[in-house]
């Protein structure tokens, strides 16, 4: 797994490529977590290069989400395929987490 | 005889060291699995989510006393059902009898505990769990 982040429009894109698993989840927290000691508040995290997440990536969304509500931003979950979503789903996440079909889609949501 | 479905059936073991970057092995071997047997995407998800998620448990709670320790994980593929079965020489623990994440929390109050368990007694049909002398076994089936 690699992570990409660009700056776009105000708000920090984690793009995650590859497997979001139990050998990957301390990295993507720790990217994540180093996004908002540099001030971050707004993210995207686009998904569409991620074929597969575990429980130990969920871990790493839901202490992301738990972050940004405390520093009062935002944070959106884009482009999951149809099998990540359905571990989401199968979790209960869905209905506590934001998500968008595209980065697109979220950045325009983050604006408003 | 029944020769033609035994040609349908694969077998395949691996054996994975208590490190999390084992898991690296664990994809690749369900990746070849899944092309040998002809899994669907789904299947080879569903299993590889499974299988992950007790291994993973296993890695950071099986061997307290630390050091370096194998984890069997064998598979056999028929034509209608998947069987893994999983082995260990950690410490006893039946994923059965671990609590049920309560999913309808929000947010501030959720936590991921006992979700990667709850996964894979979702995603499989049969989960059975056994004590055995030297450590835990977990025999887990998919009916395709």
């Amino acid at each position: 797994m690699i992570i990409v982040t660009t700056q776009r429009e105000g708000a920090a894109i984690m793009s995650i490529e590859g497997r979001l698993d139990g050998q990957h989840a301390q990295t993507a927290e720790a990217s994540f977590l180093a996004l908002t000691a540099e001030g971050n508040t707004r993210f995207v995290f686009d998904f569409s290069a991620m074929p597969y997440i575990s429980s130990a990536g969920l871990r790493v969304v839901l202490v992301a989400a738990k972050k940004v509500r405390s520093l009062q931003g935002k944070l959106i979950c884009a482009s999951m395929n149809e099998q990540v979503r359905d571990v989401f789903e199968m979790s209960g996440f869905l209905s506590i987490l934001e998500t968008a079909d595209s980065t697109e889609e979220a950045l325009e949501r983050l604006k408003a | 005889m029944t020769g033609k479905e035994e040609d349908r059936t694969e077998e395949a073991v691996i054996r994975l060291d208590n490190r999390l970057d084992e898991l690296e092995r664990l994809h690749a071997f369900f990746e070849e699995i899944g092309v040998r047997s002809n899994w669907p995407d789904r299947l080879k998800f569903d299993m590889t989510l499974s299988c992950e998620e007790l291994l993973t448990n296993t890695i950071n709670y099986g061997f307290p006393q630390g050091g370096r320790h194998v984890i069997t994980l064998s598979v056999q593929s028929l034509p209608a059902v998947v069987e893994i079965r999983l082995e260990d020489e950690g410490v006893p623990f039946n994923p059965l009898e671990f609590e049920e994440p309560d999913l309808s929390l929000d947010l501030e109050e959720r936590t991921v505990g006992g979700l990667g368990i709850f996964f894979a007694k979702r995603l499989m049909n049969e989960f059975i769990y056994e004590r055995t002398d030297t450590g835990n076994l977990v025999i887990l089936r998919k009916t395709i």
